[in-house]
């Protein structure tokens, strides 16, 4: 019986080997195997004249040719961006006779979900909403499609589309790995303060300009009032403390990678002291900000409970919106101080990707043109969506709408800093994952106390360079 | 031929489909689990080695303090939560052993924990906790005080209080329901020997009610061992690793974070031996209870 | 009949029960008013009287598919029960009839499958389940599910199974009724009570998992409980929102829990008789 069992469960774990390593091979020898029932459909129209996806009204005409009545399938994150892309998507189904079902879930659970739906090979999902921390893993792991090819075909990415206008930061930052586009951004952001205006016209205080300023604002305003804190950030253990540590890490000189040479750093000089600051910044937050993701910091901070923040761009509607926000009236923004190591800002965002399982690429690929099109820009940025087109920057009536989006640009140069330097603010690894998980974790270890943050540094470096090798 | 195997085992056809179909849900799983557990194999990738048991002496020799961590606060969840529901239980039991008119009210109310699906419990107790808009902190204000439920020092207490809320009425309803069945022929007796509460309490009702509340404790501190759902959406194992149960551990070291399956598995094995070994050791407890009641 | 309470109600004793009993109420009343609550009301723990608006269970309803989990649920719940139900019932008869060796050892095997922690077991049925490509059906869920089910109605059931009396069997023998039809229209139809009291656990196990739903199922067979992973966003966590699909989550099994209460509570004796 026993050894029966053996041989069954023997077999299985062999079947499971064969099927990766077959459909391994598929994924890498012939991406265009998968496509190629559409690929033909694709030569079509380019024979009988590309000039039928000049225009939107020509394109949707084209398409609702080839794909009528196609159902694709989306696991996005939870974001205002997903929900300005549901406003538009009756018009979409309309327009092209693609049908879109939507799944929407918070992030954490949105890249379970996209990873055991690969690693199931199921395919369920056509497009994939991908933060731009993941890139590198699913580039990777080969979750997500190569669009390089996409995007050159102009019968398939057509000149309204314009690819180029958006932020080149953004294009080279969050959506390539070794070099290979693996999605197209739509919700960008960098990090930026808030302060009230309120509090530190009271006490004659002026916005923090460098990293110092920073701490002794934030230790001045804890406590001042009834209730107050000085600062919120996230800090959760893991990915969010870690990501928290990224948001001034630069302004320090500091990182967990050396992007050349692909060494751990943890316990470089420059990033002990970047964490130390985090550290004793947080002594000033809310006493279970250990606790915080972006979204509790920002209740925080929205609840009148501190009085800085330094967070995502994106989340600065939030803020500004009185039906949500307590403080709307009564904040301004500065951009991420200097520090000892100068200026730098985050860069973070979402790309929309296709999966690489999905058979129905072309399709998919019909809906990612469309929304994130340069023509559907202003109407995408006016349902609630996050901006990542210089020319939604530049575009005087909503800029006037959103007293954000002036600081908005000046840390977005900022972060085009970094970007000089040929530095990625995402630290470039397949394995970041994992990394930002130890990383996390010895800063929040350090935050409590447990450990000095040399010792954490030190602990984090060995594990960190456990993980990647070097 | 196999119609004879049947005939001379008759019970086989009873029994065989369950043993069937629990077989292949567990053995094959389990065997699976195993092999996993000796594997690098990493979630998305493709290709994984065998790394022989590597994934164990990186538990055992101390390179993974978190482990140890989840174990120690794993047996001490169980311990106190099968200990306050216990008495809790108990207490309530003994409340609720009385003739009173709303009786079936209170049944209602009781039931509700039970009922309450342990996911979504956890997430109204992460609103109701909340310490800043908490509904808690509220009710709390008014006789000036003031806890932040979910900080490091408190969540694993909290984690204790939320389940100790869904769990107690459970274990009252079964002591409650053994109280019930309770015969009556010792304590007449005891009534004609003279004893008093004290004794009745200590030497029959006690022996009698042994089986439900090992029943009870066999429930709770194997389910409470396992826990998941509730610091699942309450805590998600945070702050820190304050509430990072060995389920928790498991899923964060396997899925959406990090993705090491192989180490996963590893400690999922580990896991279900601590499980087993309880088990094997509670349930045999509480057969020796019952045989000794009959 | 019971000997140790047969107590009156004090006033003391009452008022404790009264406090036991609201704060057993007090989450899902709380969960009840907020997702009455527009979203500006939401944070406000001091609001409790208010003109409540349906908006959040309009939302619920028509942006995130509630419906369909709600079917999801309902198909797998019934599917798995019944099943479990029947293939266990039969098992437990088996238990309690007969006599063969290392019954005892089996017994206890299939009891210590109650005790089988999900999050070990779900990584290997994941691959399973992949590999014969029936993950995101409701069938894996209710085949999963059978793994508690099962060993649940076979301890539940044995014990009650037992309390029949044999005699009435052997009447039915010497009738020259074979054993399965004597199983069928003697012994179930006497053990109804017992049936519906380990459905009634097997329904609300099955409705509130939450391990495996998450795992096993993506977007087609998603089940009621796994919707806690859809609140939670950048853009807030839609607490209206989660409370109202939570109602609509626990509220189908509240009712049905005080709709057979009796049947509940008398259940609970049945494992410990033996």
């Amino acid at each position: 019986m026993a050894k029966k069992i053996m041989q069954i469960a023997a077999a299985s774990v062999l079947t499971v080997s064969l099927a990766a390593c077959s459909n391994g091979g598929n994924n890498e020898a012939s991406p265009s195997a998968s496509e190629s029932p559409s690929a033909s459909g694709v030569a079509a129209p380019s024979e009988s004249g590309a000039g039928s996806t000049a225009t939107l009204a020509e394109w949707g005409q084209t398409i609702k040719s080839k794909y009528d009545g196609t159902e694709i399938n989306l696991a996005f994150a939870s974001h205002p961006s997903t929900d300005s892309f549901q406003k538009m998507t009756k018009e979409f189904e309309d327009l092209t006779g693609i049908k879109v079902k939507w799944e929407v879930m918070e992030e954490g659970y949105l890249k379970n979900k996209q990873l055991l739906d690969f690693t199931g090979r199921t395919g369920t999902y056509d497009v994939l909403m991908v933060d731009g921390f993941w890139m590198s893993e699913y580039g990777a792991k080969k979750v997500v499609e190569p669009l390089d090819d996409l995007i050159a075909d102009k019968t398939l990415t057509p000149e309204w589309f314009d690819y180029e206008d958006i932020v080149p930061a953004y294009r080279n930052g969050i959506s390539k790995y070794e070099g290979v586009t693996y999605g197209i951004p739509t919700a960008g952001e960098t990090r930026f303060i808030a302060y009230r205006k309120d509090l530190f016209e009271k006490y004659g205080k002026e916005p923090p300009k460098t990293m110092d300023e920073f701490l002794e604002l934030a230790q001045f305003f804890n406590g001042k009032e009834d209730g107050l804190y000085g600062v919120s950030m996230r800090a959760q253990r893991g990915t969010h403390a870690a990501s928290g540590l990224l948001s001034i890490l630069y302004n320090f000189g500091g990182g967990f990678l050396d992007q050349k040479t692909g060494k751990a750093t943890m316990n470089d000089p420059k990033t002990v002291e970047a964490m130390q600051f985090y550290v004793d910044l947080l002594k000033n937050a809310p006493k279970d900000v250990s606790s915080y993701t972006h979204e509790e910091a920002l209740s925080a901070f929205t609840t009148g409970k501190a009085a800085m923040w330094l967070d995502a761009t994106a989340l600065a509607n939030r803020i500004l919106d009185p039906s949500s926000s307590q403080v709307a009236d009564k904040v301004a923004f500065v951009p991420t101080p200097e520090g000892p190591a100068g200026r730098a800002s985050a860069l973070a965002g979402w790309n929309m990707s296709i999966s690489s399982l999905s058979k129905k690429q072309e399709a998919a690929w019909a809906f990612v043109v469309y929304m994130n099109s340069k023509e559907k820009a202003k109407e995408y940025v006016q349902g609630g969506g996050v901006p990542v087109r210089t020319s939604v920057y530049q575009d005087a009536e909503l800029a006037a709408a959103n007293i954000s989006y002036p600081v908005q640009l000046e840390a977005l140069n900022d972060a085009n800093v970094l970007v000089e330097q040929g530095i990625s603010w995402i630290p470039p690894s397949p394995k970041l994952g994992q990394i930002l998980d130890r990383v996390g974790y010895y800063v929040s270890a350090a935050m409590f106390g447990e450990m000095t943050v040399q010792e954490a540094a030190d602990k984090a470096q060995k594990e960190v360079a456990d993980i990647t090798g070097e | 031929m196999l119609r004879r195997y049947f005939h001379n085992r008759p019970h086989l056809v009873y029994i065989g489909p369950a043993i069937f179909i629990l077989g292949i849900l567990t053995f094959v799983p389990t065997i699976f689990l195993y092999g996993l557990s000796l594997t690098n194999y990493e979630l998305g990738y493709q290709d994984f080695k065998f790394i022989g048991l590597d994934n164990f002496v990186r538990l055992f020799s101390g390179q993974d303090p978190e482990f140890w961590y989840s174990v120690r606060i794993s047996l001490g969840f169980m311990i106190i939560v099968t200990a306050i529901e216990l008495l809790l239980g108990f207490g309530l039991a003994v409340l609720l052993d009385r003739e009173f008119k709303l009786k079936p009210l209170a049944f209602a109310c009781l039931i509700v924990p039970i009922a309450m699906t342990p996911s979504i419990t956890g997430q109204i107790w992460k609103l109701m906790l909340n310490a800043e808009n908490g509904v808690v902190n509220y009710l709390l204000s008014f006789v000036g005080g003031k806890v932040i439920w979910l900080s490091a020092d408190n969540a694993f207490l909290s984690t204790v209080m939320v389940d100790v809320w869904q769990n107690t009425p459970f274990v009252a309803l079964i002591i409650y329901a053994g109280m019930r069945s309770l015969p009556s022929e010792p304590y007449e007796a005891a009534a004609i020997d003279g004893a008093n509460r004290t004794q009745v309490f200590r030497y029959i009702t006690m022996p009698l009610l042994l089986p439900m509340i090992l029943l009870a404790v066999v429930f709770r501190a194997i389910d409470s061992l396992k826990t998941f759902d509730i610091p699942y959406s309450l805590t998600q194992g945070g702050p820190g690793s304050s509430t990072e149960f060995l389920s928790m551990h498991v899923y964060r070291l396997g899925f959406a974070q990090t993705g090491w399956v192989g180490r996963s598995a590893a400690v999922s094995v580990v896991l279900l031996v601590l499980i087993t070994v309880i088990s094997w050791l509670l349930i045999r407890a509480y057969r020796k209870g019952v045989e000794n009641r009959g | 009949m019971s000997t140790y309470g047969s107590k009156k109600l004090g006033i003391g004793t009452g008022l404790l029960l009264l406090v036991v009993c609201i704060l057993c109420i007090f989450p899902m009343f709380w969960m009840i008013l907020v997702s009455l609550k527009s979203k500006a009301l939401t944070y406000d723990s001091s609001v409790w009287f208010f003109s409540p608006t349906f908006e959040n269970y309009k939302a619920v309803f028509e942006n995130r598919n509630a419906v369909d989990y709600l079917k999801n649920s309902a198909i797998v719940v019934v599917l798995t029960t019944i099943v479990s139900i029947f293939i266990g019932g039969m098992a437990a008869y088996g238990f309690a009839r007969f006599e063969f060796k290392k019954k005892e050892n089996r017994a206890f095997w299939v009891l210590s499958l109650r005790m089988l922690p999900p999050m070990a077991s779900v990584i290997p049925l994941f691959v399973m389940a992949s590999l014969i490509g029936v993950l995101d059906t409701h069938l894996v869920l209710i085949v999963a599910y059978m793994l508690f089910n099962i060993p649940f109605t076979i301890w539940m059931m044995r014990s009650f199974f037992e309390e029949i009396p044999v005699a009435l069997e052997e009447a039915a023998f010497v009738d020259g009724a074979s054993r399965f039809r004597v199983f069928v229209q003697i012994i179930l139809p006497l053990a109804v009570p017992g049936l519906i009291a380990t459905a009634i656990f097997c329904i609300i196990n099955s409705w509130n998992e939450f391990v495996f739903a998450l795992f096993l199922t993506s977007s087609h067979a998603s089940t009621l409980p796994t919707t806690v992973t859809l609140f939670l966003s950048v853009s807030g966590v839609a607490w209206g929102e989660m409370s109202s699909i939570g109602v609509v989550t626990i509220l189908p099994m509240l009712i049905f829990a005080m709709v057979v209460q009796k049947y509940m509570i008398r259940g609970l004796t049945f494992g410990g008789v033996k």
